[in-house]
């Protein structure tokens, strides 16, 4: 039995995955434990789980878009993050002496808390971000998130020889995504690409699945909280887009009611979903790309209409794209019009529906949790660096 | 009377802009000489690549949007406008004495 630290975000996304693959570990008889927030934790990983808390901070600048967007994700939150949660991650390790710390890419305290005691450690890729190298054609924006990582490392006390790139573990990367939708082939062996880990969440929702009509094809349109107002029309823009559609479309769209009144009749309003049993119900979907949301998607064979806006999500709409199983639109700019051609064209040609069943086929070999998990109980039971790790490094980071 | 040319440059550069992301009066309106792209106009990675294209058959060869960009601070990318691309272009020698 080994001893397994999981440092994460407090953020549904970089929980989730960690979590499926806790469930696992605990399975096969090995102790996890957590260190995060509490307050925000608890609720995902349930009561029997053992937190170290870290306490919470509300950090600003989390509403940018494009590359203003991976500024702002470093500055002001991966860094001060990592600051403010530095010593906590430290008790955490002292009082639960794991045999390996598992830490999310960007919670870094893990990583060097992990170096500073000589603690073998895996990084937990939740999104794709890093490895979607958004700024290989784009140097000095790469060396700048290189200068913040040299800076951490420093003030934690290692020397760079020591700390590496914090953000790839020379032992272990766990990313949760596939070979095939990611474009990457030929990740040194210390990369496991296991594909999503969907947990078998419990459906807390309800859904009115006596409102879907099995005459009709369905589309779910899911673009999360609106704070910015410029974003705030992509709903209305879709009421409009599927508006004319009505004879053979059903469209559920994940927003308050009141806050698209007098639909007609064929759209449904519903705040909260259980989106992996309403997933497998549906014959395309309209997102922003999250990596969960296109994981999830893809996991059932849906293809999808991508209109990307901040963070990882352009990285993810390119990929859906560039295989086939999807269409890119524009999320500010995208009518009407061009968002009904899409969606029309994701229900009449089979040929993305085939490669987002490629995609799935190819989560299916990567092994999920199941193989995360296999891959850190090889870790703890050998725990060295991958030949040449310590030398490696992805060009474009 | 013939504008000078920086401000008939900066006038292409601008139409150029606007034929990229569009003519809905929404966004185009917002193409002003001091609008970033990145987080005023909100211009993609398919958008900046059909702005390079289009000044590079505008301009010529010369005119390289991504070594331009290659070349700026984390801080620059961000906040870069269409008056930077104006002034780049015009930098490279190109858009004068036409």
């Amino acid at each position: 039995m080994s001893r397994f630290l999981i440092v994460t975000l407090p953020l549904a996304g970089h929980v989730n995955p960690p979590a499926a693959v806790a469930r696992v570990l605990q399975e096969r008889g090995h102790d996890v434990a957590w260190s995060g927030s509490q307050a925000r934790l608890r609720p995902w990983l349930g009561p029997d789980a053992r937190v170290y808390p870290t306490g919470m901070r509300l950090f600003r600048g989390q509403g940018d878009n494009g590359i203003a967007s991976v500024k702002s994700l470093w500055e002001s939150f991966i860094v001060p993050f990592t600051r403010f949660t530095l010593p906590a991650v430290e008790k955490a390790v002292a009082e639960y002496q794991p045999d390996v710390v598992v830490t999310d890419q960007h919670a870094l305290a893990g990583a060097l808390v992990a170096l500073r005691h000589g603690i073998p450690w895996a990084t937990f890729c939740t999104s794709t971000i890093e490895l979607g190298r958004p700024f290989a054609t784009l140097p000095k924006a790469a060396a700048w998130i290189r200068g913040h990582l040299a800076t951490l490392s420093a003030e934690a006390g290692l020397t760079e020889g020591q700390a590496g790139d914090l953000r790839f573990s020379p032992y272990l990367v766990i990313v949760f995504s596939s070979g095939f939708l990611l474009g990457e082939q030929g990740l040194p062996s210390h990369f496991a690409l296991v594909g999503p880990a969907l947990s078998s969440r419990p459906a807390t929702t309800s859904f009115p699945w006596d409102r879907l009509d099995p005459a009709r094809r369905h589309v779910l349109v899911t673009v999360g909280t609106m704070a910015d107002a410029d974003a705030m029309d992509f709903y209305p823009r879709a009421v409009e887009a599927l508006r004319p559609l009505g004879d053979s479309v059903q469209a559920i769209m994940l927003v308050p009611p009141e806050a698209l009144p007098s639909l007609p009749e064929h759209i449904i309003a519903i705040e909260r979903i259980p989106q992996l049993e309403v997933l497998p119900h549906m014959d395309a979907v309209v997102c922003h790309a999250g990596l969960n949301t296109v994981s999830e998607t893809l996991s059932n064979a849906v293809p999808l209409v991508v209109a990307p806006l901040t963070r990882d999500q352009p990285i993810n709409a390119v990929n859906v794209a560039r295989v086939g199983a999807g269409i890119r639109a524009h999320f500010y700019r995208a009518r009407p019009d061009q968002l009904r051609a899409a969606v029309l064209a994701l229900l009449s040609d089979p040929a993305y529906r085939a490669a987002a069943a490629m995609v799935r086929d190819s989560f299916t070999a990567a092994g999920g949790a199941p193989e995360a998990a296999a891959r850190l109980e090889r870790l703890a039971a050998r725990p060295e660096p991958a030949a040449g790790a310590g030398n490696w490094s992805l060009s474009g980071l | 009377m013939d504008a000078p040319p920086g401000q008939r440059l900066l006038g292409e550069v601008m139409a150029l802009v606007r034929q990229v992301i569009g003519d809905e009066p929404r966004w185009a309106d917002r193409v002003t000489p001091s609008a970033r792209l990145d987080e005023d106009l909100r211009m993609d990675s398919l958008e900046m690549a059909a702005l390079a294209a289009g000044l590079g058959k505008a301009y010529g060869g010369r005119v390289n949007l991504a070594a331009f960009l290659a070349g700026l601070e984390f801080d620059h990318l961000v906040a870069l406008t269409v008056a930077d691309v104006a002034a780049y272009v015009r930098a490279c020698g190109a858009g004068e004495g036409r």
